[in-house]
């Protein structure tokens, strides 16, 4: 139940925000908030993929639960009932996450829109990285100092994953990305990089003014501190150190006054929420 | 696919993990994709250049009417050289994957 509700309403038809789940000893009910919401045994299930490795196993610490036999079921128009999931215990590990300090990072980014230049984009990164080898000799000799060259319009989103082939766009963008042990040296290493792409010549160039248009002015931007994880592992507890390392404290609060409702939902929001009727499920398929 | 799933998304895993998630609303639907095998891991492999051992997971969930599939990360999330923080925009190919008609007798 924690998994769906985490989400708010996002388990319900179509996607809400607030939802209440009602627990039983062996099943839990989930209601959605706003009146066109409903929660149904698909949307329910569906939610349950969400971020997840797979549907079916779903570890914490402590133990997995188990949705093999799990069962969703339509109590109301808007209710769905989940039962028959199966908590296997396992012993108690808590996930330890940290990161390294890599360095530091400045980004360059603009524009091409020379069809002359587009055409051979891949030589011409290639010719400025061995230029700037050249100068910075500890560029790209560790993951403390690099560049790397993000091409939009060609893989920018899916980098190696793409497997589509370029070569149609009719403008493309470059975000270069560089980290150096210090602010200043990845600085100095992006701006003779935007340099070279605003002026290093390339074959069949008739454009001579400059090869890359730049939106930001400055046209190196700081963007600080860069980190990488390190660590993202799964520490073995000894027994009861679950309780131990995670102190729980009680503390009461109470008011002095009794409550008043909440001026902010106009008077028409409260009317269509009163008379709100459910949405029609939307059928995908054509 | 597009025209027969309800949902066609991606999304991190954990920061060392992408998940792919196709959803239908109809069970003769699903049940003709999942019968069609267009979802193996050799179209997994084909689409996104990964091998065997980067697929962690690839397999349909009846009781949501989905399928769903996990990689490896090809890198790890958001240091240098990060494309896309949250993974949401992996799952394009996914969209123009071809699904037989059922066979009629």
């Amino acid at each position: 139940m924690g998994k769906i509700m985490e989400c708010g309403a996002a388990c319900a038809t179509p996607k809400g925000r607030s939802i209440i789940a009602t627990v039983r000893r062996d099943s839990f009910d989930l209601t959605p908030l706003a009146p066109e919401e409903r929660c149904t045994p698909l949307s329910v299930a569906a939610h349950t993929l969400y971020e997840k490795t797979r549907p079916d196993r779903l570890p914490g610490p402590g133990g997995i639960l188990g949705l093999d036999a799990a069962r969703y079921e339509q109590l109301t128009a808007k209710t769905t009932r989940v039962f028959g999931a199966e908590f296997m215990q396992t012993p108690y590990q808590i996930k330890l996450e940290g990161v390294t300090h890599l360095g530091f990072r400045t980004v360059i980014f603009g524009g091409i829109r020379d069809p002359i230049l587009i055409g051979q984009i891949e030589d011409f990164l290639k010719r400025i990285r061995s230029f700037l080898h050249g100068r910075f000799p500890d560029l790209d000799m560790s993951e403390n100092c690099r560049l790397i060259f993000h091409v939009y319009g060609e893989n920018g989103v899916m980098g190696p994953l793409e497997t589509q082939t370029a070569g149609s766009a009719h403008e493309i963008a470059i975000l270069g990305e560089v980290v150096a042990p210090t602010q200043d040296l990845a600085s100095t290493i992006a701006n003779t990089t935007r340099i070279c792409l605003l002026h290093a010549p390339y074959p069949g160039q008739m454009a001579t003014t400059g090869n890359f248009a730049s939106p930001l002015t400055p046209q190196e931007q700081e963007v600080g501190p860069v980190f990488k994880f390190s660590l993202y592992h799964l520490v073995d507890l000894e027994e009861n150190e679950q309780v131990s390392l995670f102190p729980v404290s009680f503390h009461s609060i109470e008011s002095t006054h009794e409550p008043s409702p909440v001026e902010t939902i106009s008077e028409d929001r409260k009317i269509a929420i009163r008379n709100g009727e459910l949405a029609s499920i939307r059928m995908c398929h054509t | 696919m597009s025209s027969l799933a309800c949902v066609v998304r991606s999304k991190n895993a954990g920061p060392f993990e992408l998940t792919f998630d196709i959803l239908f609303d109809d069970d003769s639907v699903y049940q003709r994709v999942r019968d069609a095998d267009v979802l193996g891991n050799d179209v997994i492999r084909r689409l996104y250049r990964v091998e065997d051992e980067d697929i962690i997971t690839n397999m349909f969930y009846a009781p949501a009417l989905a399928w769903k599939c996990t990689i490896k990360r090809q890198w790890s999330q958001g240091s240098i050289g990060e494309r896309d923080t949250l993974g949401t925009q992996q799952h394009a190919p996914l969209l123009n994957i071809e699904v037989p008609d059922t066979e009629t007798p």
